[in-house]
């Protein structure tokens, strides 16, 4: 093979020539049928009304994971169906972090876009440089807090917030479980994710004791297994779910990952004739298999969000020309027309409204009684008149591998209700869970 | 037969155009793209930055193919230099001067990949170990070295990701350019011009016949390992300080160092030539970031860069056959 | 902990690289090597999962599985068997190659959950899982015992005495090189199918295939070392996830089968050259020099 090494010069420089040829005539044609010619700047950010939109989507999986991705996806395209007339959307997927910075600067060098909507926590970083790079351009961060942007004008930050849906799952959780153990299998421990562990913890006691099941939830075992370090990770959430079966018993399991893995894998542990539950994530995934003309058996409920909306809003206010920094951050009421709590018999829980709602509730697996509460409490939580983070509240401080960092002691004191920027800062699990980390 | 050979290009061409038909995009999508990327200085400029690490890994890996050292050790050995160079810039506590910092931390990434390199080549010439297999298991156990790395000891906050490196360590294209040029013109007069490189050539050709230029053949292996590592080393702190900046938990490799063993080939493993082949393959990388926003799938690129190897190698094997009486 | 449960999932876990690694040394017996499984496996997950989602025949999954990385392989058919180009060199470009066109193929599936490999009822595994643990009896009875595999093998040993003898050497490895790029396309096909719910994503048998080559070595080319070598590595596959509880740290764990495998092919290679064995696919044994 090293001989192969030996070709003379002539003849590289003859196969350079065929190549160069080869891709002139080839480029020729190209031009020639079709173009991607860098397009003029459109209007300044911050002026008057603009007469067209250009918007870049960034996500971190592809938009094939029918979970996060999937979701905002179908947020772009549902506003793009509805301002057809001036605005203009494109995306890329599976952007890894840290290439973020050069293929969002790549494009907007090359395509001239007057809005980027960057949907994972990690493109903080890089979007806080782009915009002080393109000052024209408004940035939209899906996730972060606001205050990381604060000296950026530009930066307008959003998310859909789920942890009182976790709650809700975590009741259905504790009223199905036939071995009082419940697992949990998280991405990172980001502060939202903990969050949402907590309250999905905390609702699967609440659930357990309302059915006077495992000594009134007593001996309700919650599971976290070690974070998967990726948000897109079907194999090593497979994995962490079969574990939890296999060795720990666990018959439920929420989760925080972008894909339907953890579903699939509990949806197959019926084929081999063993009742696993879990949920839908993001997307109402039960609705997206019953279209394929599969029927879950294992799907209980879920957490959803419905981007279109905030993206709906956003996109006016910069059409319109009143783009200015803010914070969303959308939770069960928000971008609904009337928020005010309904009768439980006639609450909308299972049924899509707002930025978040939950998927359909399984009626045949969760016994009536949860039903009954987990609608009460989420008309309750619509006029937040019930916070799952209220006090009295035990746990103990973690790593970001979920090591127990100190003995459990008092968290939130008795009475008392965790704001936005506590609930931002969390770092500590409730004492009732054990972290599977060693 | 020369028509034959005529024949491999075209079929190389015909098979870029039917994978890009394959895309939303088109083919002449493919071809508008690339020609975007030839008329703009910007882009051009990203491109030598991107051909980084996939050129310091060719040159290299032209010397070792030569040799008949068939290994695709480099993209372990780029992510290796990447790592000895974050440690270098972020997590050793020595606060060097920009130029200091830069300078150690491209030494200290030549040394890593050096080692690395030597550990294929020691387990070849002492053990018989096939260099092709070893070299790929250690690429995969760098990997997850480099996750442990980051999830770990390395991390800063909740995600998995290291410091970022601050902008005044990170290398402009000139001086990337510079780097690559030192290597391959250095690698190419070794090859053509030194007792070294003959043999390498005649170890290749057969692994005795090297000892007729005085060099064991087992000396010569880890000659020829080292230096290949290096090489590749140098290619992670390019990565590292010329585009990439922060290190994050990665399910796959980078794979600028898998794309170094292609570029190699297509340079018909000559060191200088891997240097133009590399930049080609890197704007076609660019090219590729382009499309991704007509929804196709970023490795694509991979597969017209395969097709291009491919054709070239066809075209000269054929061209070789019909010259012999 | 559930030793079974455990036994079980190791099994499964095997069947990808059975399949594909009792491929790769049908390849290997007839006197090649051919790199590219993992390209061909990826292929074959992106099109069993293509043809899953748009037929929504399990059959017509495997087989499109199947008949995709054939495809492929046929590149390395007209580059080596009939051009002679490198082998190495090929089977390189064709994983590139695979891992691109799946991710092409793969993209027109979007994620769609195709047709899912279930167990059959009462028994816990499932039909792949069943006939690929038929397959290595079979071919052993194929290698040894036929007049096929003694062409196969006389093709492997000496290409010019096999050739003398009127055995058409070209078609014969050939043949060898689309079987065993069949059996690496269903390899990636299972992975889809029965590990994800006929769903594919990119990377989806992420390094399988290189550790299928591994075990065609570790298996001393014979059908039930093959066997052996990968239900053990399919083990360490199912013992993985469990090993952080225990306080390793996830991200060395994942280098655990790549160590294992590197380690044994270490010894692998010294105690063949202790017992002056000459493997039958001895391009891997490089001669020993200086």
């Amino acid at each position: 093979m090293a001989g192969e090494g030996g070709v003379s010069r002539r003849e590289f420089l003859k196969i350079a020539a065929a190549g160069a040829i080869g891709l002139a005539i080839g480029l020729g044609g190209g031009y020639a049928a079709w173009g991607l010619k860098p397009q003029a700047p459109s209007g300044a950010a911050g002026g008057a009304g603009r007469r067209r939109v250009k918007a870049l989507w960034i996500y971190i999986g592809p938009i094939g994971d029918y979970g996060w991705t999937r979701a905002h996806d179908d947020g772009r395209r549902h506003v793009q169906e509805k301002f057809s007339s001036w605005l203009q959307t494109k995306y890329l997927e599976k952007v890894p972090v840290e290439q973020a910075y050069n293929v969002i600067k790549n494009q907007l060098e090359v395509n001239h876009y007057d809005a980027v909507f960057a949907t994972s926590w990690g493109y903080m970083e890089p979007v806080k440089r782009l915009a002080r790079e393109y000052p024209n351009v408004f940035f939209y961060h899906c996730s972060g807090p606001w205050e990381y942007f604060r000296d950026e004008p530009n930066v307008a930050t959003y998310f859909a917030e789920f942890y009182q849906l976790y709650y809700l799952c975590g009741i259905a959780a504790g009223a199905v479980t036939e071995t009082c153990s419940v697992g949990y299998v998280p991405a990172f421990l980001t502060p939202e994710v903990v969050r949402h562990i907590n309250a999905f913890a905390l609702g699967s006691i609440h659930g357990a004791k309302l059915m006077g099941k495992c000594r009134d939830g007593e001996g309700l075992k919650i599971y976290v297994t070690k974070p998967l370090n990726a948000w897109f990770a079907p194999t090593a959430a497979r994995n962490s779910a079969r574990m939890l079966v296999d060795s720990y018993n666990v018959d439920v399991i929420a989760y925080t990952e972008d894909s339907t893995s953890i579903l699939e894998t509990a949806e197959s542990y019926w084929d081999e004739g063993k009742k696993v539950y879990s949920f839908s994530h993001y997307s109402n995934m039960y609705e997206y298999f019953l279209k394929k003309g599969k029927k879950l058996r294992c799907h209980l409920t879920g957490q959803v969000a419905d981007w279109t909306p905030i993206y709906a809003y956003l996109l006016e206010r910069l059409y319109a020309g009143d783009a200015h920094k803010e914070d969303i951050w959308a939770r069960l009421g928000d971008f609904t027309p009337i928020r005010w709590r309904r009768p439980v018999s006639e609450s909308r829980a299972g049924k899509p409204e707002g930025a978040v709602y939950l998927a359909p509730i399984n009626t045949k697996a969760i016994p009536p009684k949860a039903v009954y509460e987990i609608k009460r409490l989420y008309e309750d939580m619509r006029e937040l008149l019930f916070e799952p983070f209220t006090g009295p509240i035990r746990g103990y401080q973690i790593d970001s591998q979920g090591r127990p960092q100190e003995k459990p002691r008092l968290k939130v004191p008795a009475g008392v209700r965790l704001g936005r920027n506590e609930l931002w800062r969390m770092n500590w699990f409730y004492e009732k869970i054990t972290p599977l980390t060693g | 037969m020369k028509a034959s050979a005529a024949l491999a290009l075209l079929a190389g061409l015909v098979g870029i155009v039917v994978v890009a038909a394959m895309t939303p995009a088109g083919p002449a999508g493919l071809f508008s793209a690339l020609a975007t990327v030839y008329t703009r200085p910007d882009l051009l400029a990203t491109a030598v930055l991107y051909a980084g690490p996939i050129a310091a890994s060719a040159v290299g890996l032209a010397v070792a193919y030569r040799a008949g050292f068939l290994t695709i050790g480099s993209e372990g050995q780029v992510l290796l230099g990447a790592l000895a160079s974050m440690w270098v810039i972020g997590y050793s506590g020595l606060r060097l001067p920009p130029v200091l910092a830069v300078a150690s931390a491209l030494l200290l990434a030549l040394v890593a990949g050096l080692l690395l390199g030597l550990v294929v080549g020691v387990l070849r010439a002492w053990l018989g170990v096939n260099e092709t297999l070893s070299s790929l298991m250690l690429n995969y156990i760098v990997l997850a070295y480099a996750n442990y790395l980051i999830a770990g000891p390395w991390r800063v906050g909740a995600f998995t990701e290291t410091k970022s490196i601050p902008p005044s360590c990170s290398l402009a294209w000139p001086v990337v350019l510079a780097c690559l040029l030192a290597m391959a013109v250095v690698l190419e007069v070794l090859v053509r011009r030194t007792r070294l490189g003959l043999a390498v050539e005649a170890l290749g050709a057969a692994p005795r016949a090297a000892e007729t230029y005085s060099l064991p053949s087992r000396r010569l292996y880890l000659y020829v390992s080292a230096l290949q590592g290096a090489t590749a080393g140098v290619g992670g702190a390019l990565m590292l300080m010329g585009f990439q900046r922060v290190l994050t938990a990665m399910s796959v490799s980078p794979g600028y160092g898998y794309m170094g063993i292609l570029v190699a080939w297509m340079a018909l493993l000559s060191p200088l030539a891997s240097l133009l082949a590399s930049y080609f393959f890197s704007t076609l990388i660019v090219a590729g970031y382009i499309l991704q926003s007509y929804r196709v799938p970023f490795n694509t690129v991979l597969v017209i860069q395969s097709i291009i190897v491919l054709a070239v190698l066809a075209y000269v094997m054929i061209g070789r056959r019909s010259r012999r009486p | 902990m559930n030793p079974a449960a455990i036994m079980l999932t190791g099994l499964s876990e095997a069947t990808p690289l059975l399949l594909a690694a009792l491929g790769e040394m049908i390849v290997e017996r007839s006197g090649r090597v051919n790199l590219g499984v993992e390209g061909m496996m990826a292929v074959g997950a992106a099109a069993a999962a293509y043809a899953g989602v748009y037929t929504g025949s399990l059959a017509a999954s495997l087989a499109f599985g199947a008949l995709a990385a054939c495809l492929l392989a046929l590149v390395y058919v007209v580059a080596v068997v009939i051009l002679g180009l490198d082998q190495i060199v090929v089977g390189l470009i064709l994983v590139f190659m695979g891992k691109g066109l799946a991710d092409i193929i793969g993209s027109w599936a979007g994620g769609a959950p195709g047709t899912p490999l279930t167990p059959i009822p009462g028994l816990g595994i499932d039909l792949v899982e069943t006939a690929s643990l038929a397959l290595p009896p079979i071919l052993w009875l194929i290698l040894y015992h036929s007049w096929l595999g003694v062409e196969l093998r006389a093709v492997g040993e000496d290409e010019e005495e096999a050739a003398a003898r009127g055995i058409n050497v070209r078609l014969v490895r050939g043949l060898a090189v689309l079987v065993g790029a069949a059996l690496a396309g269903i390899g990636g096909a299972y992975v889809a199918d029965a590990f994800h719910y006929g769903r594919w994503f990119s990377g989806v048998t992420e390094g399988l295939g290189w550790i299928a080559i591994a075990d065609v070595i570790l298996g001393y080319w014979h059908p039930l070392g093959v066997l052996a070598a990968c239900y053990l590595t399919g083990l360490l596959f199912a013992v993985k996830p469990l090993l952080p509880v225990l306080g390793v740290p996830a991200e060395l764990v994942d280098a655990a089968p790549y160590l294992a495998v590197l380690a044994a092919q270490v010894v692998a290679t010294v105690i063949c050259r202790r017992l002056g064995l000459t493997p039958p696919a001895s391009v891997w044994w490089g001669e020993l020099t200086g």
